[in-house]
Parts: C-alpha cells; sequence; structure tokens
C-alpha cells in the first residue's frame, strides 16, 4: 500500500514529535511488511525542509520504499486539478500526487484537505482514505485497519 | 545473458531463474552466495561457449570440489546428490538484408562428479522450438536427442565422437554435422526416423554460431599491494590485478596511441573520484623492458602539486587501477565480474564507480558487480533517475540474495522504473539499514 504524509503532520511522524499514532505511521513505513511513501512536486520541498525525513528518505528510497514521481508530471497535474475547479483545499498538489502516483492513503489533520481526498471526483478507483491525528493522536482501531489494508493503491 | 537458472548449485537448492541486465548489481549479506553466483557465471560462459568443462577452483574463485558445491541436502538426507542444474538464457542476434532480430538461446548443463570435480554430463541448447540436448554415455560416446516444432529424433555419436578430451568437450558443430545424413543418402525413402539434411540445416541455423567471443574478466576484491618500482613481468590478466602496471608501461612506451586514450579515461575517472589528477609511468633505462615506476598527480586546489609513487599515495589508487584499467581496455572483454569494486575507496570515489559503470555497461560489455556500497548503487539510481546517462531503468537488475533459516538462498530480481524507485523489494530488503537509521534519529 502507498500513503502520502501531508506537510501539517511532518513534524508528528518524522520530526521526533510525533504522537502515538504518529508513531505507529512511522513503524509502518519502517517494519518488513509495512507501506510505501509517494512523494514527488511542492510536497518534496515541504518535507525535505526536515533534516529527518531527508535521512529517512533517502534510506526509504534504496529500500525500495519510496514512489518517487517526477516533479514536473506532479506540477502538471495540479495545474490540471486547479482548473476544474473542485477543490476546496489550498493542497491540489497533494491531491495531484495521489492521483499521479497510485496512492490512497493520506496522513493529514486538515478537514479540508480531508474532504477533499474522500471526494471520488478527485481521487477514485479506489476510494481515498484518511489516516488523522486531529481528533485522538492514540492509536485506533481504524489506524491499524487503515494500515492492514491492502487495497489503498492504484498502481 | 539475460537470465541464469540454477538449481541446488551452493546455497540455492529450489530451482530459481535471476535476471541480468547491462549492469547488474549482487546485494546482500555475507555467506549468501554471490560470490558463487559470479564464479557460476565464469562456468556457464566456459561450458556454453568455450566448450570446456569449467574449473570451479580458477581463481579468484574457488568453490572447492564436487561436494563443497552441489546444494548439501544429499549429504543431510544421507543420499546420493543428482549433482546441480544451471542453464541461461541469452539474446541471440541474427540479421537479414533489412535488420537484426533477436532470439532468446536457452542454455541448460547438468554436473554430476567426475574425479570429486563437478563435470557437466549433459547440455542442451534451444532457440526458437530447435533444440539439441547432448549426454554423455557410460561408454564415453555421445547420446543426442534433438529436434525441431516438428519432430524430434534421438542418436548415439560414438566412438568417433567423445563427449569430451580432458577438459575439452566436443562442440556443438561437429555434433550437428555428425548427424547430417551425407549426400549419398538423398533420394532414399525416408522412415518417420529419418532425420534429412534440411532438418539439421534447420537446427544449425537457429542455434549456430554461437558468437560470443572474448573471455569474462573476473577481479579479486583482494588485489595485489603496490611496489616502488616495478619489474615487467607477463601482462596476462590475473584477478589480482598484479600485470596491470606493466600493462600501463607497456602501452606507455610501445603504443602512444592508445596510451593517449587510456591515460585520458583513468585521469578523466581519477578527477571525478578525486583520487588523482594525473598518472604518468616513468622508465630507468632506455629499453622498453626496463623497470618503472608509476608516478600519480594531484594537485592542490590553489596550486599545481608534484606526481608521487603509487606506493606514496593513498592505498586507494592502487586498489582502483586494476578494475578500472580493466574497465577502459580497449580490448572488447563481454562480461565482467567484479567483486567489491568499493573497497579501501573514500564514497565520493565509491559514487564515481557508480557513474563508470553506468557509462561502461551495455548490450556488448555486461558488467555483474557484487558490492555493499551504497554509494555505488545510489549513484547509479541518481544517474538513471536524472537521465545523465544512456543507461535506462531496464538495463539495470539488483539480485538480492536473502537467506532463510536454513541457510538456503532465495534470489529476488528487483527492477528499477524510470525514476528508478525499486519495485518488487520483499518485505525485509534492508531491514537492518533501516532499523539503524531509525535508531540513529532518535524515533
Amino acid at each position: 500500500m502507498c500513503a502520502i504524509v501531508d506537510a501539517n503532520v511532518r513534524d508528528e511522524v518524522f520530526g521526533g514529535a510525533s504522537s502515538e499514532a504518529g508513531k505507529f505511521f512511522l513503524d509502518w513505513l519502517r517494519r518488513p511488511n509495512g507501506g510505501l511513501l509517494a512523494l514527488g512536486g511542492k510536497l518534496r520541498q515541504e518535507l525535505s525542509g526536515l533534516e529527518n525525513f531527508r535521512r529517512i528518505y533517502d534510506l526509504l528510497r534504496l529500500n525500495g520504499r519510496i514512489v518517487d514521481i517526477d516533479d514536473d508530471v506532479v506540477d502538471a497535474e495540479t495545474a490540471a486539478l486547479e482548473a476544474l475547479r473542485i477543490c476546496r483545499s489550498n493542497d491540489a498538489h497533494v491531491l495531484a500526487l495521489a492521483r499521479v502516483s497510485g496512492a490512497r492513503l493520506l496522513y493529514t489533520n486538515d478537514q479540508s484537505l480531508q474532504d477533499d481526498f474522500g471526494d471520488p471526483r478527485i481521487v477514485a478507483n479506489p476510494r481515498g482514505r484518511v489516516y488523522t491525528t486531529r481528533l485522538r493522536s492514540d492509536v485506533r482501531p481504524t489506524h491499524r485497519e487503515l494500515l492492514e489494508r491492502a487495497d489503498l493503491c492504484a498502481r | 545473458m539475460e537470465s541464469v537458472t540454477v538449481k541446488n548449485f551452493r546455497c540455492f537448492r529450489e530451482e530459481q531463474t535471476a535476471r541480468l541486465a547491462p549492469l547488474t548489481f549482487l546485494v546482500g549479506e555475507n555467506s549468501t552466495g554471490k560470490t558463487s553466483f559470479l564464479a557460476l557465471l565464469r562456468a556457464l560462459w566456459d561450458v556454453a561457449f568455450r566448450e570446456v568443462a569449467p574449473d570451479f577452483r580458477e581463481p579468484p574463485y574457488d568453490l572447492g570440489s564436487f561436494g563443497d558445491i552441489v546444494h548439501d541436502r544429499g549429504r543431510d538426507e544421507a543420499q546420493e546428490s543428482d549433482g546441480f542444474e544451471v542453464g541461461f538464457e541469452c539474446l541471440k542476434s541474427k540479421a537479414d538484408a533489412k535488420m537484426t532480430y533477436h532470439d532468446s538461446l536457452f542454455f541448460r548443463a547438468t554436473f554430476r562428479e567426475k574425479q570429486s570435480v563437478p563435470f557437466p554430463v549433459s547440455r542442451s541448447f534451444s532457440c526458437s522450438g530447435h533444440w539439441v540436448k547432448t549426454y554423455a554415455t557410460e561408454d564415453g560416446g555421445i547420446a543426442v536427442h534433438f529436434g525441431t516444432p516438428e519432430k524430434e529424433w534421438e542418436r548415439k555419436i560414438t566412438p568417433a565422437f567423445p563427449f569430451s578430451q580432458g577438459d575439452r568437450l566436443t562442440g556443438l558443430m561437429p555434433i550437428l554435422d555428425a548427424l547430417t545424413p551425407s549426400k549419398s543418402s538423398e533420394g532414399r525413402p525416408e522412415s518417420d526416423e529419418s532425420v534429412s539434411r534440411a532438418d539439421i540445416q534447420m537446427i544449425f541455423d537457429s542455434l549456430l554460431p554461437l558468437d560470443f567471443f572474448g573471455y569474462p574478466y573476473a577481479g579479486s576484491p583482494v588485489r595485489s599491494s603496490p611496489k616502488r618500482t616495478y619489474d615487467p613481468i607477463r601482462p596476462s590478466r590475473d584477478p589480482e590485478g598484479e600485470y596491470i602496471p606493466t600493462y600501463l608501461a607497456n602501452m606507455a612506451r610501445r603504443n602512444p596511441r592508445i596510451w593517449a586514450t587510456l591515460k585520458s579515461d583513468l585521469e578523466k575517472f581519477g578527477k571525478q573520484s578525486g583520487l588523482f589528477d594525473e598518472i604518468e609511468i616513468n622508465s630507468f633505462g632506455n629499453t622498453a623492458g626496463g623497470p618503472f615506476q608509476v608516478h600519480i598527480g594531484k594537485r592542490g586546489k590553489k596550486s599545481g602539486g608534484n606526481a608521487r609513487n603509487l606506493i606514496d599515495v593513498g592505498y586507494g589508487v592502487s586498489q582502483a587501477l586494476p578494475p578500472i584499467t580493466e574497465l577502459f581496455n580497449p580490448d572488447p572483454t563481454p562480461l565482467f565480474l567484479l567483486q567489491q569494486p568499493e573497497v579501501h575507496l573514500h564514497p565520493s570515489a565509491q559514487a564515481a564507480l557508480g557513474t563508470l559503470f553506468c557509462s561502461i555497461a551495455g548490450p556488448e560489455r555486461q558488467l555483474v558487480v557484487e558490492t555493499h556500497s551504497d554509494f555505488i548503487l545510489d549513484r547509479v539510481l541518481m544517474d538513471i533517475r536524472d537521465k545523465t546517462t544512456d543507461l535506462r531503468a531496464d538495463d539495470v537488475s539488483i539480485l538480492y540474495f536473502e537467506p532463510n533459516d536454513d541457510r538456503d538462498v532465495t534470489i529476488h530480481s528487483l527492477r528499477l522504473d524510470e525514476r528508478a524507485n525499486i519495485l518488487n523489494a520483499p518485505p525485509g530488503y534492508r531491514q537492518f539499514f533501516a532499523d539503524e537509521l531509525w535508531r540513529s534519529v532518535g524515533l
């Protein structure tokens, strides 16, 4: 399964300021049967500001756990999506990354982006699901279920 | 070679096929069969193209006797082992007036014990539905099973054609010649078992010629120590590269045109890797066969520096010279088998090796590199991702050697996509590195 980490949970996942559910997600990226992380476009710059992320990214790339998408491809999809004027959030670049990478799990605490990610006009086949700590930062059954799913990928 | 198949050989018990590419990396823990795999590639080349029984103890590899080479389940189960089976697929080119075609040629050999060493008791070649399989018979002759998509035959050709004479195996071409009916038999009524000259010609055209020239270069991870002054030696290849200084001196003294190109290539790599800027041969006396020294120049950023003797510069320079010189050698070596070319090299030089591999590897020069260097691998991935090399993602294969609890090994053939993302990495691939980093960053 392939996931995207939004910039607004960057520190929570990679920065050492982890919530329990953040650590649980990070451990999922590390463990042998864990998932893939998609990256590209503007989100690359947003996450790369954190040194820990850069180190983890370099490692995950060599470990075959990164789906790296050409920035130009993500930027073009972002522009196309913005032209549709159907996004409520200002994170079209994250949605565009999902569309071109096939990632269908998003870790975010942004309600507008969460709504967009669940909108089948924007992310579909399969529909996007959201991993969030916006309301509860402990590990909930929904967190576990999301990371155990094998179908949240369009690749 | 496009792929290699192995069964019951060393730590590879189950039959499995590994994908090879112009640039192939062998990665995994120690004692997982990477070096055995390199030895196997050279052995396959010997038995298929040179038509000799391979020597599994020829340096730089020493796999021991038959009992050391065959998978040990026979011994564990207190029963005699059947031997081991190995093979490969390669592309065979055919050209007509309009274009060149590529067909897959499949080769397979079975090895059994003969005087305590492995001996190829059967060999088979197949291409486009045409095939020949030869077996050693008890009387030393050859049984041949061969066919076309429509028909198949069995013959025994003996005693004029022995299966082998010493290490030399009777080649495919004389075997097919021996199977060809004489012209005097033409026009006679055919039985169901008759083989016609046309049948043999079809098989011949499909399988031959086996035009794979040259001999693989097998480099050792242990290389000869530098000397202050060299006396020329016979410049024949050896895995540790002891002949390399003599080879360089011979080029510098006797073949200025080749030396100019080789020196330029070496110095270009030297600069890219940070190892050196200049390489010179200093001869003593007036004869081309006299002693000589290898001098290495490395300039400071602000001022020029004097060249120093090879023995007086970092060990990495002398250790890098043998594989680098071989890679730039104008003689076409079709298959490079390199073991840990990164030893003694700073990470920047290791990364430069990655770029060099990308520039050398191609359909005519296949590189198979056993390595523990993330710096080499990472540079290759970046060069492919950033398209700074002509090599494409499909031109790289990463073979991950994964041991199981019984120390049997599975070879995973990892592929790249066009962004050099590593695809189909199995669970647990490089788990050690992940655990170390997580600990390092305190997560």
